[in-house]
């Protein structure tokens, strides 16, 4: 349809039916949903584009976007979807009104809107504004009202009474360090009289290294920090130089770093770090560590959006790519003035080099092979390019005639023919070019490498890939590489269309680049806009940025924000439980010049922080901050807190992540994003997929299992109390910080001595009677890997060395010829045995197995052939001496195919039993002693994992 | 407590508020347990289906070679179809009628081919839906749309969503579990990712080629000390947990109970992968073989009460035959065929089919003209068939829908679905529908929006419902 005829469509739609605008109903809460989960997204999607005030000009026209807009023009009968006009319209029965005019709506959104006005047609949408409520009586989006409060415990009605000393300086410590305080901290702090006792204690603490590691990681969450990409197809997995933001975050806690110059580094370094501290171009991997949804571009943007606005100013922008927001004032159009200044902004090609902490040989040597590989790139790219040019230049005769024949052709229908000829698209191209210059005798043109791309097959580029992928790979794993930081540069600034239901395909109005309407909504013009950006962001002015991370701060230092939804501040959200309190620690921060160490002190001295976790219960959430609440500790503190009483906490700071099973401080481990080690997920680690709020607490018998069993905590056992010798006031002193009760110490006591008696474990005896092995009875060798559930050659199968050699609890396999699987049994005592057992070979295939019962001092005592049946293998009356053995061998006949068996034989000596099937077991460890057992027993406790 | 407040409740302690809301839910529940996340739920309304498991075809089966009998492409064998080929991921050619008869089977005479001889016999239990539809025709998206309802981004699995909204019964193994043999499929585990829900309701990945329970269960056991001894530590333990709280703490006693659950966990999760404790004939029935294996493996965690099992064929993307469709196929329905049958008939047995879900299908189905060769990858080969989004089957057992049925169909070709079109989100809020929920009431808040599985698309199947 011609424009003016569909705005002739329009007035005539909007002849009125109704003379009276009606009171707008009262509305039921399910009306509400009702409109706004159904209603309002086919409204903006399919009617706004023109019918609101904005889009559309004609004075009087319909407008959609506003329960008056319809009202008055009367095209909804409320209760009648037969007799109003806009269904009439939507069913597109009268080629003459027929909405949309570009395409008939889906017919399930036809009978919603039937629905809708049958049901009366509930609108809760007053006044003018296009997108949700009216935005400006928000709290978050005013500036904050100061107060003449001289503290925060003015701001508090009640509070319990003040922590004892102890369970104080234990808080301030996990909440500054993410440690645990030493005995000798808590000594010193209990002897210290003086007033300004506590005072000293958080200023030694904000002063010490480990305060950056433990509020760099809070910001690490934040930013969804990750070393890996995400899910890749073949490019490179890994981040190269991820851990340089992450030891940059690290070292802007530590040097408190003014918030808002934090804030502004992250998101434009490349502006700001020019004459500055080189360092600083790291900051930008707040953007740039995110997913990498297989490099597509709009999901990448998306994510740094997002990042952005929810992260700095809890403002949840990124639910306006496919529609307006539903509740908050920000427009698709806001989000394309982002999208705009991150899609002026791709990644630095050259990205600053940053100060390395290898050694001079180190990094000589990545230097020598680095260039070795490049070279290999270029060579790949010039040889091709050479050899495609000559190609080229022998069928010019061919170029020309299509030249020719294409010379007026559209590029898609152009390239589409030189598929066709089989000519190279973009060679083509400059044929056109060069024929249209002088079409008799057109001037060959020129192909320089740096079109090479161009000219590639898919073959070349697959080549090239590889080739550049052994540079890639260099750089992540070469100790000597230095890092570089993952920045962004302004590129061709520009705006960018509205992308209408989040579709790139299908494009709106231009969205001028430029900061979200509600918060002003000013244009930007320096380049893409970035540095613009940030400073908008990093502003005084800015209602939400200080707030925002106030709260944060506020979040951890409480367990729970004075905004409880602490990444979206929208009209949606929760009031503040304290507001004055909040824009009064926010009006301070600023004064403070941002000072986020100066704020940390403004809470620890306060009364409020330093009062007690109490006995109150008649407030379950503890929304009036009458008592301190009691938290459990997050994953990273609690990991490190059982390195650090045992004793092994590596002090190692900064570089390349380590594997989380070492023994480095948690923000140190390697963070795989896409497959995420089930311990980080067990203990509710922080999504690393996007922005994450703030932590789950989650109480699950998973983090119990890993405390009682995982290797890591009975190694921080056995150092723990080999670092108390033996003595229970120490081992109380160096995991919980204190000495114990007496009652406590006579606990343990009677633990160690009932310990100390008991016999054993039967089974486990009988396990270590029993070896699994492989090659003859003369030559057994211990199967060296064991899988849970299986022993055998290696983590393959088949291992490179014994092949398919395995034994399992019930049968096994053997290996080639020579290579037998042994099941072998030493007698613990002298005595008569028997055996018992079934032999099977169960597989229709194969030539079977034979199976041998050898002796140590008696020789082959049986053997059995069996293939597809069963056997019985039962012995009588072998006499045996202790440390002899009793092998069961089952070697392949011509081969392997095929030969899995189940043999779970039984020894009886006298009256006791030893069962291959109930006694299998993998490698065993050393047992722990009483005293490892009672330190395991103290890190599990509620009171490790707990602070008052 | 109802069910929705318990749920909101949930989303209250979830985050990191902790000890507040428990507190009042403590004074509601009946133990420590309920503040465990994990703990069972109820629904929106009564669900037929109380369990689920999904059979995952990874990388795209043939429906024309399997459950969508297309006797008009032998008319054209060879030759172009009349109208255009869609466009797929690749070019295609000439119309490839089926190498497979199809006969019908059971009671309802529902045809399906000879690659599936036992699962025929079946038949009478299958709801067929012969219209499936994704969105594109690329494994990558299209495994994400399946599992999480979205093509790209982070968005919680359908395994996440139903254990965040179920719990589980199941107090020692994970809800949701995810098995492949050998390794990954493509896209890895973002197939069963928990997204913006805890973490806690993703999926847990087994190798099910070890079956080992320390892979399915981390931790599970302890190489350094008996259960007794350590039944002796936790009992010291627990005496000093109790002197340390004074005053009663939801968040403490949780935290106590949580180790008691562990330590049955150790004795009870080794159970469930322990396939030599099924009888003979139930071995038999299965027959030899990975899938085998693994399916009455699952069906041993169904019964233990895991509420979510998503089998997969193998590791990357085995059913996607660009070429030797024919052999490769042959081979992937003779691995699965007998397992699957049994896993019905077993099911059926034990009196658990009526309230199981059992969904069988891949990311989208095969194009039913032959995919022209490609230099690099089935060079010189033109004997299998490209993606196909446009139309496919999937089909459903037990769990409220109707046996023996079909639903749906694709035009004469097989190309697209033409016929009652089922969206995978129409599929999704159809299950949801099945287990209880209202798919547009069962939500999660984050970042400023709602979300749904099915975000605001949807519309459950009323037809295939018993």
């Amino acid at each position: 349809m011609h424009r003016l005829a569909l705005a002739a469509a329009v007035l005539a739609l909007g002849s009125p039916i109704v003379g009276q605008d009606p009171p707008p109903p009262k509305l039921s809460a399910a009306d509400v949903e009702f409109f706004e989960s159904r209603v309002r997204p086919i409204l903006v999607d399919r009617c706004y584009k023109c019918h609101t005030p904005k889009t559309i000009k004609v004075k009087d026209a319909l407008t959609l976007d506003t329960r008056d807009g319809w009202a008055k023009k009367g095209v909804i009968v409320p209760g009648d979807p037969e007799k109003s006009r806009l269904i009439y319209a939507l069913r597109w029965t009268d080629p003459e009104l027929s909405m949309p005019p570009s395409a008939k709506l889906p017919d399930r959104e036809i009978e919603t809107l039937v629905e809708w006005i049958k049901r009366g047609a509930p609108d809760p949408r007053t006044g003018e504004a296009t997108p949700a409520p009216s935005a400006k009586p928000h709290w978050a989006w005013q500036p904050p009202k100061d107060s003449p409060a001289k503290s925060i415990d003015e701001f508090v009605d009640k509070r319990s009474p003040p922590a004892d000393k102890r369970t104080l300086i234990r808080r301030a410590t996990f909440d500054l360090t993410g440690l645990p305080p030493t005995a000798e901290d808590v000594d010193a702090f209990l002897a210290d009289e003086s007033p300004d006792a506590f005072e000293r204690v958080v200023d030694r603490l904000l002063a010490s290294p480990a305060y950056g590691e433990r509020w760099g990681r809070y910001w690490l969450d934040v930013a969804r920090y990750a070393d890996t990409k995400g899910y890749v197809f073949e490019e490179e997995r890994r981040f190269p130089y991820a851990y340089a933001y992450r030891d940059w975050v690290i070292r802007a806690f530590n040097d408190d770093l003014p918030y808002d110059r934090f804030l502004m580094l992250q998101i434009a370094a490349d502006r700001l770090a020019v004459d500055g501290d080189v360092r600083d171009h790291a900051a930008m991997g707040f953007l740039t560590v995110g997913r990498r949804f297989l490099n597509n571009v709009p999901d990448i943007i998306d994510d740094r959006i997002d990042v952005v606005t929810r992260g700095t100013m809890a403002l949840t922008v990124s639910c306006a790519r496919c529609h307006d927001h539903k509740y908050d004032p920000i427009p698709t159009a806001d989000y394309y003035a982002l999208y705009g200044v991150f899609d002026s902004s791709p990644e630095n090609p050259n990205p600053p080099r940053l100060p390395t902490t290898a050694t001079p040989e180190e990094t000589r040597a990545f230097e020598e092979e680095l260039a070795k590989r490049e070279r290999a790139v270029a060579d790949v790219r010039e040889r091709r390019h050479r050899e495609l040019v000559d190609a080229l230049r022998k069928s010019a005769d061919a170029y020309v005639a299509a030249a020719k024949e294409a010379r007026d052709m559209k590029d898609d229908a152009r390239n589409a023919f030189a598929n066709d000829r089989k000519l190279n698209p973009h060679a083509l191209a400059k044929w056109v070019e060069a024929v249209r210059k002088n079409a008799d005798a057109p001037v060959v043109p020129d192909f320089p490498l740096a079109e090479a791309d161009a000219l590639f097959t898919p073959d070349d580029h697959n080549k090239v890939r590889e080739v550049r992928r052994k540079v890639d790979e260099l750089k992540v794993t070469h100790a000597g590489a230095p890092p570089h930081a993952m920045s962004l540069h302004d590129s061709r600034p520009h705006d960018v269309r509205v992308f209408i239901r989040g579709n790139p395909g299908n494009q709106g109005p231009v969205a001028p680049r430029g900061f979200p309407t509600v918060l002003g909504g000013q244009r930007f013009k320096d380049g893409s806009g970035r540095l613009e950006l940030a400073r908008a962001i990093a502003s005084k002015d800015n209602p939400l940025t200080a707030r925002v991370w106030v709260n944060r701060v506020w979040m951890h230092h409480f367990g729970a924000g004075l905004v409880r939804t602490p990444s979206d501040f929208g009209t949606r959200c929760e009031p503040p439980t304290h507001p004055e309190l909040l824009d009064w620690l926010a009006l301070r921060f600023i004064e403070d010049g941002w000072s986020t160490k100066k704020l940390h002190r403004r809470i620890m001295l306060s009364a409020t922080y330093r009062q007690s976790s109490g006995t109150d219960d008649s407030d379950p959430e503890n929304r009036k901050l009458g008592r301190m609440n009691r938290r459990r500790l997050d994953f990273e503190s609690m990991r490190d807190a059982m390195l650090a009483v045992a004793g092994s906490l590596d002090p190692k700071a900064g570089g390349p992540a380590s594997p989380i099973g070492g023994r480095r401080r948690t923000v140190y481990a390697h963070v795989e994003r896409q497959n995420l080690p089930g311990v980080f997920r067990t203990f509710d680690f922080a999504s690393p997929d996007v922005h994450s709020p703030q932590r789950f607490t989650t109480t699950i018998p998973q983090q119990a299992l890993f405390l009682m069993n995982s290797p890591f905590a009975i190694a921080r056992a056995r150092e723990l109390a080999a670092r108390a010798e033996g003595d229970v006031a120490k081992l109380y002193r160096l995991a919980l910080s204190r000495p114990p009760t007496d009652e406590e110490r006579s606990l343990a006591n009677r633990f160690l001595e009932a310990e100390a008696q008991r016999k054993p474990d039967p089974v486990a005896e009988k396990s270590s009677d029993w070896s699994y092995g492989y090659g003859s009875p003369r030559a057994f060798k211990p199967l060296p890997h064991f899988t849970g559930d299986m022993w055998r050659g290696g983590g393959e199968l088949p291992d490179r060395k014994i092949g398919w050699v395995l034994l399992t609890a019930g049968g096994g396999h053997p290996g080639s010829k020579g290579i037998a699987a042994i099941r072998r049994w030493t007698a613990p005592r002298d005595g008569v045995i028997s055996l018992a057992g079934v032999l099977e070979h169960p597989d229709a295939q194969g030539d079977g197995v034979k199976a041998r019962i050898v002796s140590s001092a008696a020789g082959e005592l049986a053997s059995w052939v069996v293939a597809k049946r069963k056997a019985d293998t039962n012995m009588t009356d072998i006499a045996v001496k202790k440390g002899e053995t009793i092998d069961f061998v089952v070697e392949c006949r011509e081969n392997e195919h095929c030969d899995s068996f189940s043999w779970a034989p039984v020894v009886r000596l006298g009256a006791e039993e030893w069962s291959a099937q109930a006694n299998f077991a993998g490698p065993r460890s050393t047992p722990l002693s009483p005293f490892e057992k009672l330190s395991q027993v103290l890190m599990m406790s509620n009171e490790f994992h707990f602070v008052d | 407590m109802d069910s929705l407040s318990r749920r909101e409740m949930l989303g209250r302690c979830g985050i990191g508020i902790g000890a507040l809301a428990f507190a009042d839910l403590m004074a509601q529940a009946q133990d420590a347990v309920a503040v465990d996340p994990l703990s069972p739920k109820k629904p929106h309304f009564p669900g037929k289906a109380k369990r689920i498991i999904h059979i995952f075809a990874n990388g795209g089966p043939s429906h024309v070679d399997t459950f969508d009998p297309k006797p008009a492409l032998a008319k054209y064998a060879g030759k172009a179809l009349p109208s255009p080929n869609p466009p797929t991921e690749r070019r295609t050619g000439a119309a490839f009628p089926s190498p497979f008869a199809f006969k019908p089977g059971g009671k309802s005479g529902i045809e399906v081919s000879d690659l599936f001889p036992h699962l025929r016999e079946q038949v009478d239990e299958l709801c067929l839906i012969r219209s499936m539809k994704a969105d594109v025709p690329n494994h990558e998206p299209s495994l994400l749309l399946m599992n999480c309802g979205e093509a790209r981004l982070i968005r919680p699995s359908m395994g996440s969503w139903i254990t965040y909204g179920l719990g589980t019964e199941c107090r020692n193994l994970p809800g949701f579990i995810a098995m492949c043999p050998r390794g990954y499929p493509i896209q890895e585990s973002q197939n069963w990712q928990a997204g913006f829900l805890p973490g806690i309701f993703q999926g847990t990945y087994v190798d099910t080629q070890h079956a080992d329970v320390r892979k399915l269960v981390e931790h599970v056991k302890n190489t350094s000390m008996s259960l007794e001894e350590q039944r002796r530590q936790l009992d010291l333990l627990k005496e000093l947990n109790r002197k340390h709280a004074e005053r009663k703490d939801a968040q403490l006693e949780a935290r106590i109970e949580s180790f008691e659950l562990a330590y049955r966990m150790q004795i009870e999760a080794t159970d469930a992968f322990d396939v030599s404790k099924e009888p003979k004939h139930i071995l038999d029935m299965y027959g030899p073989g990975t899938q085998a294996r693994q399916l009455l493996i699952a069906r041993r965690l169904l019964e233990k009460g895991v509420r979510f099992v998503q089998v997969w064929h193998g590791e990357g993307q085995p059913w996607d035959n660009h070429d030797d469709l024919e052999t490769e196929h042959r081979k992937l329905c003779g691995e699965s065929d007998r397992p699957l049958a049994a896993l019905i008939a077993d099911l059926k047995q034990r009196g658990m089919l009526a309230d199981t879900l059992v969904m069988w299908g891949g990311e989208f189905g095969r194009t039913p003209t032959v995919e022209m060769p490609t230099p690099g990858s089935n060079a010189g080969k033109v004997n299998g068939r490209d993606h196909n989004h446009y139309g496919f089957t999937m089909w459903l057992a037990g769990g409220g829908v109707k046996g023996g049925y079909v639903h749906g169909a694709t035009d004469e070709f097989g190309f697209k679905a033409v016929e009652k079109p089922v969206h995978v989100h129409d599929l999704h809020a159809t299950v949801l529908h099945l287990l209880g929920f209202d798919h547009e009431k069962f939500t999660y808040r984050y970042a400023g929006r709602d979300f749904r599985l099915t975000d605001v698309h949807g519309k459950v199947v009323k037809e295939i419902l018993a």
